[in-house]
């Protein structure tokens, strides 16, 4: 029995559509995270999940419970939802001692004082917050509210958790500490989640599976090295990792997995692999991702690989400590490459690029 | 900021400095010399009068040794019941008006009652109009023998409501004074972040518990503060004692100090002994103020954002039942006065037999024909629009020097310009009137000495407003425009004039109104021939001129929210807020 379920929920305000018939299964114990950029719909789902709005249409339910249905008229308020959720300001009552911010929700569900008193106890140690219990939220740093905002959510067991870009307002040391803390706290207590952020890597180092959302529409949903690896819309392409998006068209028809050949602005054509299916002579949206493009000098002796090799020049070069970036220019466009420490190569000079025809995707443009 | 040391390498730096430096250094001399000349100005504004209270006032009754003066004028039986008269009717009625206005300030801006929107303008009107016209207008309504209510109402069910009775005066001094409550209350319930409720109701209580338990004593600390301010308010009013207490000779501090001052002989002794009272208590409470609002306990941020929180859904007999009490209120604190100053109005013989006869504009008609209150308004329009301007002009240089941090005496500006929040204006009265009766500034006779006082008692309206705004503006705005060569005078006129002109307007819009119906200072500073509007008003009701005064004061009303109407829309600042 899925811990969350949406069924082809819809937010319209006026003319405006922010959620647009999204469907998705959230399995029991699994952490999906919602993914997209400002505006995309991402916080208006996890509004309707926690119950702060009411769906357009389509059906929400938590567990085995219907909690919203926009037809229906049927509106769970949030409390009695029994869920946690963590707020991107944290919301920590600042009148409140840490202790009585995370004893809160217990109270309210009139557990025992005895009870309580231990169960915040353990709340709080599983964030590493035990001994500011009697302290007040303006005293402590970012980071230890969000933990105690964390604490708070999940002292009285609920059934979901939600967090909203918990992690946005932490400095970027801090962010990558939590997320692993996060994830372990989630794991460890077997906790159904939903997570919304913007931050690619926090998405994917967290998720059990991501959904990309754009204008409130669901483009890809999946484990991260799917989605990363398989793209399969030019928005997914460009959201995650480094890309170079291309607008080409294709040769053959081909379907996904499969395949393919496209032409290139200059002419060139290359061998790709498609992530979705394609009909010959589709415009098509071509994904090379900058770490897997090979760079050599012009004048090396061929290499007897497998790829071929294509001229290419050198237009702006970057150093960043691990890595060098370049702006290269090939096949009638400009491309952003990463390579690891090795050869530099100045603005100016001639090289030949190269991949493998399984890193060039191909994506259909439909 | 060293702009020499940004100059790109070529050509002596150093022989291109002095130039620069001379006019900074002469730019800092004037700077001192204005500064000092402000100083100046406000501390013969401020401290002069307050020192002649003291000097009067701690000198006690002729006769005997200094201690036993001092112990003998304020045990004297009159000072002390004014005192208790004080205490007993204020302390009441700001408990009032804090429970009224912070249950109005939690439906209208948390819950979905009805016509929310119209709620939180009407409810301020009160605060709008004055104290005085507000309690004509109950004593027109709810006089013991002729009140409209009484005769048309409450007599024939056998009661009798007595507007000049106690709980009558409490009443009164709670429906004027909630609107100020209501202003501070609304205004921190707004400042509170929303998500700190949404987070109790994903915990598990429901919106109604939530709001409680949260919004409460988050908010909690704020009202406490109004509660303080109001208080202090209530004891430096002057004209509902005025209206409701004078006739029946009862006295309060205030109205105490004004009876001494024009008794036959004048008892200037007794009148300055009072007023150091009033002033002492007065101080105490504004002290205790700011004390509170300075500690740690208070959750809400002045100024800081403001949000738009979910609202309480009441359920179809909730919304009902709290839709009826906000509106019902409104009804018996706004309506009901402009209706009975209407009915008054239209009769030309006063009377709460309301039959057609009688029915007509002679009053009105009356009223515009009437030489002494043209004069009156002119004198009071004048005196009110000169009053503000210089103290706009005053204000605005004082919050300017305090705003660049580097001078020094701004602990003394700031000091100056807020002091004459903790003085009462009749006591102000009392030490402008000593000061300027006799050498070196003999004032007293002219307008000059009233428009003194009207400078002295706005001074903080205008720094307020004022300082806002200029607080608001970022630094680097003024830098900017000196890095690309405007001196401080330039900088000033350019930049920083133009942006706190909004600012400057609402404090001009406010002082403008408040000076125009500026009623305990004027009472005891003004002459023939000097007469201001509100002073007449009081002069016309001691003549029972009712009809007349009820016309005129549904003039000055009506006059009062189309201006301030007209103001906030030009100006697009929330007046009420900044107020």
């Amino acid at each position: 029995m899925p811990g969350l379920t949406l069924s082809r929920v819809s937010k319209t305000y006026r003319e405006v559509t922010a959620v647009a018939d999204l469907s998705l299964d959230v399995s029991d114990g699994e952490l999906v995270t919602l993914l997209g950029p400002s505006g995309c719909g991402k916080s208006t789902t996890l509004r309707m999940v926690a119950g702060f709005d009411v769906p357009s249409s389509g059906e929400i339910h938590i567990g085995d419970v219907l909690v919203s249905s926009g037809d229906g008229g049927i509106a769970l308020p949030p409390n009695k939802r029994d869920i946690g959720l963590v707020f991107q300001s944290y919301a920590l009552w600042p009148h409140m001692t840490v202790a009585a911010n995370v004893g809160y929700g217990l109270r309210a569900r009139r557990v025992g004082k005895d009870q309580m008193a231990k169960r915040v106890q353990d709340a709080l140690t599983l964030v590493e917050m035990a001994h500011y219990a009697d302290r007040y939220p303006s005293e402590l740093s970012g980071g230890q509210q969000q933990r105690v905002a964390l604490a708070r959510a999940i002292a009285y067991d609920p059934t979901l958790l939600l967090l909203d870009e918990p992690l946005s307002n932490l400095d970027a040391k801090l962010r990558e500490r939590m997320r692993v803390d996060i994830r372990e706290l989630q794991q460890r207590l077997g906790l159904t989640a939903l997570y919304v952020t913007h931050d690619q890597a926090e998405a994917m180092s967290m998720s059990d599976r991501i959904a990309l959302m754009c204008d409130g529409v669901l483009h890809q949903i999946g484990p991260p090295e799917e989605v990363y690896l398989n793209p399969r819309t030019p928005f997914v392409a460009r959201f995650i990792g480094t890309s170079n998006l291309v607008d080409c068209s294709v040769r053959d028809s081909a379907s996904v997995g499969a395949q393919a050949h496209v032409k290139m602005p200059d002419g060139t054509t290359l061998v790709g692999r498609c992530t979705t299916a394609v009909q010959a002579g589709d415009d098509v949206v071509v994904c090379l991702r900058a770490e897997k493009i090979r760079v050599r000098a012009d004048d090396a002796a061929p290499d007897p690989g497998a790829h071929a090799w294509h001229r290419a020049e050198v237009t702006n070069a970057a150093f960043y400590g691990d890595s060098r970036e370049y702006l290269i220019a090939a096949f009638g466009t400009t491309l952003q490459v990463r390579t690891s420490l090795g050869q530099s190569f100045a603005p100016g000079s001639e090289v030949r690029i190269g991949f493998e025809p399984g890193d060039l995707i191909v994506i259909g443009a439909g | 900021m060293d702009l020499v040391a940004t100059r790109p390498a070529g050509g002596p730096a150093s022989s291109r400095r002095p130039e620069r430096g001379a006019s900074y250094v002469q730019g800092r001399r004037a700077g001192a010399v204005g500064r000092l000349l402000l100083i100046g100005i406000l501390l013969v504004l401020v401290c002069y009068p307050i020192l002649w209270i003291f000097i009067r006032g701690l000198q006690g009754r002729d006769g005997g040794g200094a201690l036993g003066r001092f112990f003998r004028t304020y045990s004297e039986p009159e000072l002390v019941e004014a005192l208790v008269n004080s205490l007993t009717v204020n302390v009441p009625a700001t408990a009032l008006a804090v429970v009224i206005g912070s249950l109005f300030a939690w439906a209208v801006t948390r819950t979905d009652v009805l016509g929310g929107r119209f709620l939180d303008k009407l409810v301020v009107v009160p605060f709008v109009t004055m104290t005085l016209v507000g309690s004509f207008a109950w004593v027109v309504l709810a006089a013991p023998r002729t009140g409209l209510l009484n005769v048309a109402v409450f007599n024939r069910l056998g009661i009798t409501i007595d507007i000049y009775s106690r709980p009558g005066i409490i009443f009164v001094m709670a429906v004027y004074f909630m609107p100020f409550v209501y202003l501070f209350a609304s205004g921190a319930l707004r400042r509170v972040d929303p998500a700190l409720e949404d987070a109790s109701v994903i915990c598990g209580r429901n919106r109604f518990s939530s709001s409680l338990r949260i919004m409460i004593p988050l908010v909690a600390p704020a009202i406490l503060g109004a509660m303080i301010l109001t208080f202090a308010m209530t004891m430096e009013e002057f004209g509902v004692f005025a209206i409701l207490a004078t006739p029946q000779r009862e006295y309060v501090l205030t109205t105490l100090i004004w009876r001494y001052m024009n008794s036959f002989p004048a008892d200037y002794t007794g009148a300055s002994a009072t007023a150091c009272l009033l002033l002492a208590i007065t101080v105490l409470v504004v002290w205790a103020q700011r004390r509170l609002m300075r500690s740690r306990r208070s959750f809400v941020t002045v100024g800081g954002r403001e949000y738009r929180p979910a609202r309480i859904h009441l359920g179809p007999v909730g919304r009902v039942v709290v839709s009826a009490l906000c509106w019902g209120y409104v009804a018996l604190a706004v309506v009901l006065p402009a209706l009975g100053l209407l009915v008054v109005s239209l009769y030309s013989v006063y009377t709460a037999n309301l039959t057609t006869d009688g029915l007509g504009l002679d009053n009105w008609r009356r009223l515009a024909q009437n030489g002494s209150v043209l004069e009156a308004a002119r004198n009071s329009f004048f005196l009110s629009l000169g009053a503000s301007l210089a103290t706009l002009v005053l204000t605005t240089a004082a919050a300017y020097v305090m705003h660049r941090h580097v001078s020094r005496g701004k602990g003394l500006i700031l000091f100056l310009t807020t002091v004459p929040v903790a003085v009462p204006g009749v006591v102000l009265a009392v030490g402008i009137f000593q000061a300027y009766i006799h050498p070196p500034v003999v004032l007293y006779g002219t307008v000059w000495i009233l428009f003194v006082a009207y400078v002295t008692r706005h001074l903080p309206y205008g720094m307020r407003a004022v300082e806002a705004s200029l607080q608001q503006m970022h630094e680097d705005l003024e830098h900017s425009a000196a890095v690309a060569g405007a001196g401080r005078f330039r900088v000033f006129c350019t930049i920083v004039l133009p942006l706190i002109a909004p600012g400057m307007a609402a404090g001009f819009t406010i002082m403008f109104i408040a000076m125009f119906r500026e009623l305990s200072s004027s009472v005891l500073l003004y002459s023939s021939g000097n007469i201001v509007n509100s002073v007449l008003m009081l002069e016309m009701y001691g003549q029972g001129n009712n009809g007349e005064l009820a016309a005129l004061s549904l003039v000055l009303t009506v006059a009062t929210i189309a201006f301030v109407a007209m103001v906030q829309r030009l100006t697009r600042i929330n007046l009420t807020q900044s107020g």
